[in-house]
């Protein structure tokens, strides 16, 4: 526990590649970030993006044929990249833990929940005995909101509802009280008054154990509610970051923009849907120039350059040349 | 539930739906009595032509099973359902079929809905083919003609569907329900499988084929927001049953249910008004195994009373139109 001063999470150059048939797929081009110590990251974007392969990426659990490469990937002043395979594991599931979108499939369906979620308290010696975490496993599951916890250790996967079976994920992200907890889209599965309560009680849980939380979701809606920061993901790049108030209120990058226009919204029900045309390109496909050119209505000929993410300020950043105030030559 | 001088287009009338869960030989023999599941109880509405009514609810509340008993896809246990005056329940299965080029569906997985081993040019043209005897040729003809209207060009006729994106297979799921010039559509989920930007390109489609074809839709959805878009009006289902219906705007501004209530205030927003509480349920959906007795949100109901639990409410009209279930709202409440 070095910690002071920085991010907890510091990630520069994250680049995720695959070699397919079709050829070489960058999954995830020239990706930086940083998450503080008790913040909530907002990471948008559709499927595709590239957000949860970011993500996937910054834990290590890319499998070759992937190829990961960062020019800096530092987690509370450790360099995560001079960790050996040991070191890496140690600070997944202990330090950062992940909960997948689909509890169903992320969960051992031959395991009962007690055995899932004792087994990453004894792997990183959070609890000496079986005997100890039971208990805290039951104290986790409790914590969660699961309706007597004790009866229902020893039951199964498919035994919990989808709710409930999204709160073992949690429990089971969370038993050794992780530092940063990434939620990749945690509600998606989920009904809305459901969607409710799980997010409701990551925001309480962050408050309470002051974790740092990065939230995947394609839903705005959600990220207004609860991050503080966002950042918006098109085609395996970052193309806009700022606080959460700054994005939906003055959007700098078109496809923001669009997302914002496009999304169903009931304070305005009977204005035009004004959808974005077109679809995202192919990862096999992808232009030399910006990667939203086809879509964008403000499109230009100065556009069909490379873009960089630049700032607007110092905390907001947009990958657009036509973004006003932006340092672009 | 049905306002309209006019007769309306359909008209459902305390339709009850079940399904035998568990029955296996061995049950049989051990002379268990089967688990069954009461998807749909004592479901009423109506539906004007060219009127768009929404349908909302969470998983398992018997949505997308009343979509489908509406178009008999499953036979009803008990209860009318009245299509352009004829009682479609009561009519054997040969005496359907001249309906069903009226009433089509389109399906919430555009990745499982359409066959994966038939072209775009089979998918589309098959409806043709089936209800007006059309040859291979001329239906794929008639088909190519019609893809342009949903967005797609006549040159992916002899594409699969694997080649296409989700918003593109919901285009040729659309071109199939509509390329017969249907009445009525049962829209289940259409946008629910989609990225936000390409719903939008789906709901704008919608809209534009209601306009040109008169089209009436039953659009049913989980997301306020997306209904709210297109209803005329609205039903609330919750467990088998409607629990409020009405205009959209008095569903959406002055929801009378507490589950309308909880589910609009459940629905992320880009700007929460500040101050404004945020309306918690607490507890699970209960199993449609064993709903509970009286009123069956009475669970999870943040101002459930002593009667809610052994009382079923009756339904009690609020305004022309806007029908609510709940003791809350019986003779001015308590």
């Amino acid at each position: 526990m070095t910690a002071a001063a920085g991010p907890l999470l510091l990630v520069e150059g994250l680049t995720t590649e695959f070699a397919t048939r079709g050829g070489l797929v960058r999954a995830v081009d020239d990706v930086s970030l940083r998450v503080e110590a008790g913040e909530c990251l907002g990471v948008v974007g559709e499927s595709g993006s590239g957000k949860s392969m970011t993500f996937l990426s910054v834990m290590g659990l890319v499998r070759p044929p992937g190829r990961v490469s960062a020019r800096r990937l530092m987690f509370d002043g450790t360099d995560v990249l001079a960790l050996d395979e040991a070191g890496k594991r140690a600070l997944r599931g202990r330090d950062i833990a992940i909960t997948m979108q689909d509890a169903l499939t992320a969960l051992n369906p031959a395991f009962t929940v007690a055995t899932q979620i004792t087994e990453v308290l004894i792997a990183h010696n959070r609890a000496a005995s079986m005997g100890e975490a039971r208990i805290k496993a039951e104290e986790m599951m409790r914590l969660v909101g699961i309706p007597a916890a004790a009866s229902r250790l020893d039951d199964y996967p498919h035994q919990f509802s989808g709710g409930m079976r999204q709160r073992i994920m949690i429990a089971t992200a969370l038993a050794c009280r992780p530092r940063l907890l990434i939620a990749d889209e945690p509600t998606t599965a989920l009904d809305v008054t459901i969607q409710a309560q799980v997010l409701d009680l990551i925001a309480d849980l962050r408050r309470e154990l002051g974790m740092s939380v990065v939230l995947i979701t394609h839903d705005l809606g959600v990220v207004a509610e609860h991050a503080d920061r966002v950042m918006v993901m098109y085609a395996g790049q970052v193309v806009e970051d700022g606080p959460t108030a700054t994005i939906i209120d003055r959007p700098a990058h078109p496809y923001t923009r669009g997302l914002i226009d496009c999304m169903p919204n009931l304070e305005t029900l009977d204005r035009p849907v004004h959808p974005i045309p077109g679809q995202v390109p192919s990862p096999l496909d992808l232009p030399p120039h910006c990667r939203f050119f086809d879509r964008c209505e403000r499109a230009g000929p100065q556009c069909r350059v490379p873009v960089a993410l630049l700032p607007l300020s110092p905390d907001h950043g947009v990958r657009c040349i036509r973004a006003e105030g932006a340092a672009h030559g | 539930m049905a306002d309209t001088a006019m007769r309306p287009l359909l008209e459902v009338r305390d339709l009850t739906k079940t399904f035998v869960l568990n029955a296996s030989v061995l049950n049989t023999l051990m002379r268990q009595p089967p688990v069954v599941v009461r998807a749909l109880s004592g479901v009423s509405f109506a539906i004007a032509r060219g009127e768009t009514l929404g349908l909302i609810g969470e998983s398992g509340c018997g949505k997308s099973t009343l979509g489908r008993t509406v178009l008999q896809l499953h036979r009803a246990d008990s209860g009318t359902i009245t299509y352009d005056g004829t009682d479609l329940s009561a009519l054997p299965d040969e005496a359907i079929r001249p309906f069903r080029k009226r009433m089509q569906i389109i399906f919430q997985d555009p990745y499982a809905s359409l066959n994966p081993r038939r072209s775009v040019a089979e998918i589309v043209g098959l409806p043709l083919r089936l209800h007006q005897g059309l040859g291979r040729a001329e239906a794929a003809e008639r088909a190519a003609a019609f893809l342009p209207r949903v967005g797609l060009q006549s040159g992916h006729l002899a594409r699969y569907p694997h080649q296409f994106s989700g918003g593109q297979r919901q285009r040729i799921g659309i071109a199939r329900a509509l390329i017969l010039h249907p009445e009525f559509v049962v829209c289940d989920e259409p946008v629910s499988a989609l990225d936000v930007s390409i719903q939008a390109q789906i709901i704008e489609l919608l809209q534009q084929f209601r306009a040109e074809l008169n089209l009436t839709y039953l659009f049913i959805s989980h997301d306020l927001a997306v209904v709210g878009r297109l209803a005329d009006r609205i039903a609330v289902m919750y467990l088998g049953e409607i629990v409020e219906i009405g205009p959209r705007n008095a569903i959406l501004k002055a929801p009378a249910h507490p589950y309308t209530r909880a589910l609009l205030s459940a629905a992320p927003r880009l700007h929460r008004r500040s101050g404004e509480a945020r309306l918690r349920l607490t507890g699970d959906l209960p199993s449609p195994l064993a709903p509970p007795p009286g009123c069956r949100f009475h669970t999870r109901c943040p101002v459930a009373m002593a009667r809610c639990r052994t009382e079923a409410p009756a339904v009690t009209r609020l305004a022309p139109g806007h029908d609510v279930a709940c003791h809350l709202h019986e003779g001015g409440g308590s």
